[in-house]
């Protein structure tokens, strides 16, 4: 029995140790994956470093950074002086652009936030600063590049104006036709520290994912609490919400980086959080499986501590849940070569139930056939087009999008 | 780094265009009118800190103290790195 468990073990470990571009051979793998997983269960980076080979070490903060997880790494490097020093030395440089760019993201937010309270809209920030230094405990812990801000969908026009004259930010996507068409739930803009800022009107980017949930934005903002953080006291999405959002964020976008396992991870660990609410409101919202797929999997990766009766409470969809758990333990990373079905894309292709899922599956499988030879360009939300009368058109469409979300939580 | 308060009597001062930040034993320096960051390591930090909350001989006295180091030597360092700190708009005199 001790034999099929470290097998077991050491297949979990060569998973996840196993980022796009590597030239390690599997034993390699296994052991980057070991220092990766000891990373967010909080278990003893150090002795699963020195257990690595050198070629495994050498690749070490190339796969930290594809999971998110280097500043974490680098913690209990710099917490334990002496304890692999050369490792250290070679996360330095990218830890030193890590905590610069921070900065300079929490400037800019500051620096927003004034002139965005005085105007009385609403808005909130998720991710990125709000993470680093609620749930974290430190500012210095957890990297983002850039700033997400969501704001209720009928107040969208105004606060974007807002944010070009009052706050000097340039706007990136300046694509009105195909934003209209697209109904884009975000739009790019540059602030003027240079720090890329996210711009929200829905949580769920896509449209036709958007429509599969019930997840809508003004009530969303309703139930925000005020975070005293380093750039202000800046409004975010309560504990309940914030939960629900890093598992919809992380099972949209594959699920695959360790990172987003171990925010969901650390707001769970954090004081207050309200589970019959979580649950409530994930089924309300339609966001079940996607919750219950993140949290089991944040469980078993990262040893993330979610009641068994929260888990039993997302127990539906049995074959999705199968299916996705297959694929975790076999390749929840794409392999280099893109293939169609991964963890990654069965992954994120989780909606409401296993029809859904299995119909957005076959969706992206089939969207990706179209489109491999169709690359290049540009992104075409950069090249102005469209007219006034597109961006109208849109403000338009996002409020009764976001009521027409409302309208599906009210009858279930 | 993060907290160190800056005093009126200090000699030198960090302008409000340059954020810092600790991390490890490293404090990081971010000029946002050059956009270029500098890292300072445990020693600088500790001599732009002093310098930028007492005035000069009280901070060389302090870091004399701290680093048992031949006074000439110690006020050479200093200079050399404030030269730096200053060409790079680090840090400006009061």
């Amino acid at each position: 029995m001790a034999g099929v468990s470290t097998g077991r073990q050491a297949s979990a470990e060569g998973v996840w140790g196993a980022t796009p571009r590597s030239p390690l051979t599997a034993a390699s793998r296994r052991q980057v994956g070991a220092v990766l997983r000891a990373c967010v269960t909080d278990g003893d980076v150090r002795a699963a470093i020195v257990s690595c080979s050198p070629d495994a070490v050498d690749w070490i903060p190339a796969a930290a950074e594809y999971h998110g997880i280097s500043m974490t790494l680098y913690r209990e490097l710099a917490q334990r002086p002496g304890a692999a020093s050369e490792l250290h030395d070679a996360m330095r440089p990218v830890v030193l652009d890590h905590v610069a760019t921070t900065m300079r993201v929490r400037e800019d937010l500051r620096r927003l936030a004034g002139v965005l309270d005085r105007s009385g809209l609403l808005w909130a920030v998720v991710k990125g600063p709000v993470l680093a230094e609620a749930f974290y405990g430190d500012v210095r812990w957890r990297s983002y590049v850039d700033l997400d801000l969501v704001v209720d969908p009928r107040q969208f026009g105004p606060l974007l104006d807002l944010l070009q004259d009052g706050v000097g930010a340039h706007l990136v996507d300046v694509n009105w036709r195909l934003v209209r068409e697209s109904r884009r739930g975000e739009l790019n803009l540059l602030l003027p520290l240079g720090s890329t800022l996210d711009l929200h009107w829905t949580l769920v980017n896509a449209r036709a994912v958007r429509s599969q949930f019930a997840f809508p934005t003004a009530a969303l903002l309703e139930r925000t609490i005020r975070m005293p953080l380093s750039s202000g006291d800046i409004a975010t999405l309560d504990l309940a919400d914030t939960l629900l959002h890093l598992a919809l964020h992380a099972c949209l976008s594959g699920g695959y980086r360790l990172g987003w396992l171990l925010d969901i991870k650390r707001v769970v660990e954090a004081p207050g959080l309200d589970w019959d609410m979580v649950v409530r409101r994930a089924r309300a919202s339609r966001l079940d499986l996607v919750t219950g797929a993140m949290l089991a999997r944040a469980q078993r990766v990262a040893g993330c501590p979610v009641p068994p009766d929260v888990l039993r409470a997302f127990g539906g969809a049995i074959a999705w849940r199968a299916l996705l758990r297959s694929f975790e333990q076999l390749r929840p990373i794409s392999s280099p070569y893109r293939l169609p079905l991964s963890g990654q894309s069965v992954t994120g292709s989780t909606r409401t139930n296993t029809w859904t899922s299995v119909a957005a599956a076959v969706e992206l499988i089939a969207t990706r056939r179209r489109t491999r030879s169709a690359s290049g360009g540009g992104n075409p939300l950069h090249h102005a087009e469209g007219s006034a009368a597109d961006r109208t058109a849109f403000l338009a469409d996002i409020v009764a999008d976001d009521a027409s979300a409302a309208e599906r939580v009210r009858h279930g | 780094m993060d907290d160190v308060p800056q005093s009126a009597d200090a000699a030198f001062v960090i302008p409000l265009t340059v954020l810092r930040q600790g991390v490890g034993e490293e404090v990081v320096l971010l000029n946002l009118q050059t956009e270029q960051y500098y890292s300072l390591d445990p020693v600088a930090a500790r001599i732009v800190a002093d310098l930028t909350r007492l005035p000069y001989d009280d901070a060389v006295a302090s870091l004399h103290a701290e680093f048992e180091v031949d006074r000439a030597r110690l006020e050479a360092d200093i200079a050399t790195l404030v030269d730096e700190l200053l060409g790079t708009g680090l840090l400006q005199r009061r």
